[in-house]
């Protein structure tokens, strides 16, 4: 009859995450530090050449989903810069590492 | 979490909001708001609520739904009216003229844009459909609205 309620907030899951990715020898750290419970998270992911925000996109079943919301260095700050202004709560994680959705399911796939 | 905020009031605003708005005189039904973050909506579907084919219509669940979940992110809000932005259903099972009742939680969000989810479920606890909405807070102040700032009806 209850909803599932033993969730984690946005301030442990942010820094687990950059924890986690570092702790596999990648680059990850959090470029804006959002509210304990905030609802939005957008990824700033960086793999060669490439960079991208992804905005977390909720889902029915609870696996996040991820949207390609600016590529490239001017589109990705103004993003996060509009963002941030927008949803005072709001994460911003910066990550560079290989197969990033080995620690962010559905990231990759929405390249 | 915001000025202007007095608990067990706001939550009793809130319910007299969704009593005082004018669709719930078309879908006649109750939210109870038994604690923050919560949202309790009871009602009965009767025939003149079917499609076709003897059924609910999708209305029904989508009206349910987001506002269970709509008034479980309000409750977090305590000086502003929220807004549905986005919301996804999952629909289960088809409805006969039953009793319903949309459980709405809220999930994530404090300042800006809030997440909440919601479970409908039928007169045996079963669930027949389920949603999430994404809300935002508007510049509504709740005090300028109807029946919110008003002592006990």
């Amino acid at each position: 009859m209850d909803l599932p309620e033993h969730r984690l907030p946005a301030s442990t899951l942010v820094p687990a995450l950059a924890r986690q990715v570092q702790a596999a020898g990648g680059f990850a750290t959090v470029l804006r530090k959002g509210s304990e419970w905030g609802a939005s998270l957008v990824l700033v992911h960086r793999a060669g050449s490439f960079v991208g925000a992804y905005e977390k996109v909720p889902t029915l079943s609870g696996e996040p989903s991820w949207r390609l919301a600016a590529e490239g260095e001017a589109a990705v700050s103004a993003m996060v810069e509009k963002q941030g202004r927008f949803d005072p709560d709001l994460w911003v994680l910066e990550l560079d590492i290989a197969d990033a959705a080995r620690f962010v399911p559905g990231l990759a796939a929405s390249r | 979490m915001s000025e202007g905020g007095n608990g067990e009031g706001h939550l009793r605003g809130l319910e007299r909001l969704y009593a005082q708005a004018p669709v719930n005189g078309v879908f006649r039904s109750r939210l109870v708001i038994p604690a923050r973050g919560r949202a309790e909506i009871r009602f009965d579907v009767t025939p003149d609520m079917f499609h076709a084919a003897g059924a609910s219509h999708g209305t029904i669940y989508f009206k349910m739904l987001d506002d269970a979940a709509f008034y479980a992110a309000n409750s977090m809000v305590e000086d502003c009216f929220v807004l549905t932005t986005q919301f996804n259903l999952f629909l289960t099972r088809p409805v006969k003229a039953e009793p319903l009742v949309a459980i709405g939680q809220w999930v994530s969000g404090a300042r800006r844009v809030l997440i909440a989810e919601s479970r409908l479920l039928d007169s045996a606890g079963e669930e027949v459909a389920r949603g999430q909405g994404t809300f935002m807070r508007s510049r509504i102040r709740l005090m300028d609205l109807p029946g919110y700032a008003d002592g006990p009806a």
